[in-house]
């Protein structure tokens, strides 16, 4: 019946996630903690092997839109799993309650950003790094305008990535807000551009720490299971739901849901 | 969309497949191990940290054949991203995209390292 539950938890997770642009971990790990009891590393761990799932699924599709710049995707690969290796170790020392503020916090950030308009910025230069590697690049608008992009702050970034990394690892999270705003800001990406690059890369950082918590026996199958199924699943209709979906709607009701469960951890972390 | 994009849509296309096997090896594992009035997550209330390697043992010794079918799916799926790193640093090899291809050849070695971590910790 629990093991059901769960399942169906992570369905709403994986849809939700799908459709708001999100990992399902700020659901999944909040439900198992608070609801169910579970230890955080463990339920962390768990929520690691969802965001495989759900980024290699989808791999295929940001590739197609043409969005996803695969050469900014392998050089900031590299920063994220240097992280998410350091947030692993980190973990190992760190309390359960720090995790539970530090999830807090991450949910708080997480819901303001929603609320935020992204806008694109630009830069008319490339940083060597980008002329050396091509990075630069075009793509499509929505009304059919290629638009070029070059791409600077490259060091910026790649430093960025690492963080973005370990906190994926300590979390069990995608990290997707950091990689987007820092590919962003210190980059100037296109948002269209960061977001899908980000999509992207998310499942090669979770695999950097979940192997590592496979092996250390973090990652148990009795929570696993149903969460990695459920997600899968959720993903899948969600993908399907898109386009007849209200998603500001949900998006505005769910930002409140953040909010409160945001609370909710972050007084925990204090008991 | 230049060929290596094209060569990693054909990949992305081929990890969505793995993504299906991996699920049903997790769905068949969970399915033949599943209780539906026991509480599972509360064995999980206080964190002991038992290695994987040790669990193994004790699964192999009582033919717990559900445990290895789930942990090969889940295997199988964090091997996704590691093989899909893989691939790209040949494809960049093969474009004489020689840094990118050192870049993704380094992250390839940092995801293996990651997991060997695990085991020693």
């Amino acid at each position: 019946m629990y093991s059901l539950i769960m399942l169906l938890v992570s369905i709403v997770a994986g849809f939700l996630g799908s459709l708001l642009g999100f990992g399902g971990g700020i659901i999944v790990v909040p439900v198992l903690t608070l609801f169910f009891g579970v230890d955080i590393r463990f339920a962390v761990a768990a929520s690691l092997i969802s965001i495989i799932a759900t980024s290699s699924g989808a791999a295929a599709s940001f590739l197609k839109d043409h969005l996803t710049n695969l050469r900014v995707a392998v050089l900031l690969e590299l920063g994220t799993v240097l992280g998410a290796i350091s947030g692993f170790l980190i973990s190992t020392y760190i309390q359960a309650n720090w995790l539970y503020l530090l999830f807090g916090f991450f949910l708080f950030f997480s819901s303001i950003m929603m609320f935020k308009k992204k806008k694109d910025s630009t830069s008319l230069v490339n940083h060597p790094w980008s002329d050396k590697l091509g990075l630069e690049s075009k793509y499509q608008d929505h009304l059919g305008n290629v638009i070029h992009y070059k791409v600077a702050g490259v060091p910026w970034g790649l430093f960025s990535m690492y963080f973005a990394g370990v906190l994926s690892a300590l979390l069990g999270i995608g990290s997707g807000i950091f990689k987007v705003l820092a590919m962003d800001g210190f980059m100037k990406i296109p948002v269209k551009v960061s977001s899908a690059t980000s999509n992207f890369m998310i499942g090669v950082t979770a695999s950097a720490s979940a192997g590592a918590y496979l092996m250390r026996g973090d990652i148990r199958p009795e929570i696993a299971c149903p969460v990695s199924l459920g997600i899968i699943f959720g993903a899948f209709m969600g993908a399907k739901a898109l386009p007849k979906m209200p998603a500001d709607t949900i998006r505005k009701f769910f930002v409140e849901v953040l909010l409160i469960v945001s609370a909710q951890m972050i007084y925990k972390g204090f008991q | 969309m230049d060929e290596i994009e094209n060569l990693e849509l054909t990949i992305s296309k081929f990890l969505r497949l793995g993504i299906l096997i991996a699920g049903f090896f997790i769905l068949v594992g969970w399915l033949m191990d599943f209780s539906l009035w026991e509480n599972p997550f509360n064995h999980f209330q206080e964190y002991r940290r038992v290695p994987f390697m040790d669990l193994a043992r004790v699964a192999w010794a009582q033919r717990d054949w559900p445990f290895f079918l789930t942990y090969l799916g889940l295997f199988i799926l964090i091997s996704l991203p590691v093989i899909r790193v893989f691939l790209t640093a040949i494809l960049f090899v093969k474009q004489k995209e020689m840094i990118l291809a050192t870049i993704a050849g380094m992250v390839l070695f940092f995801l293996i390292l990651s997991m060997s971590l695990g085991i020693e910790l």
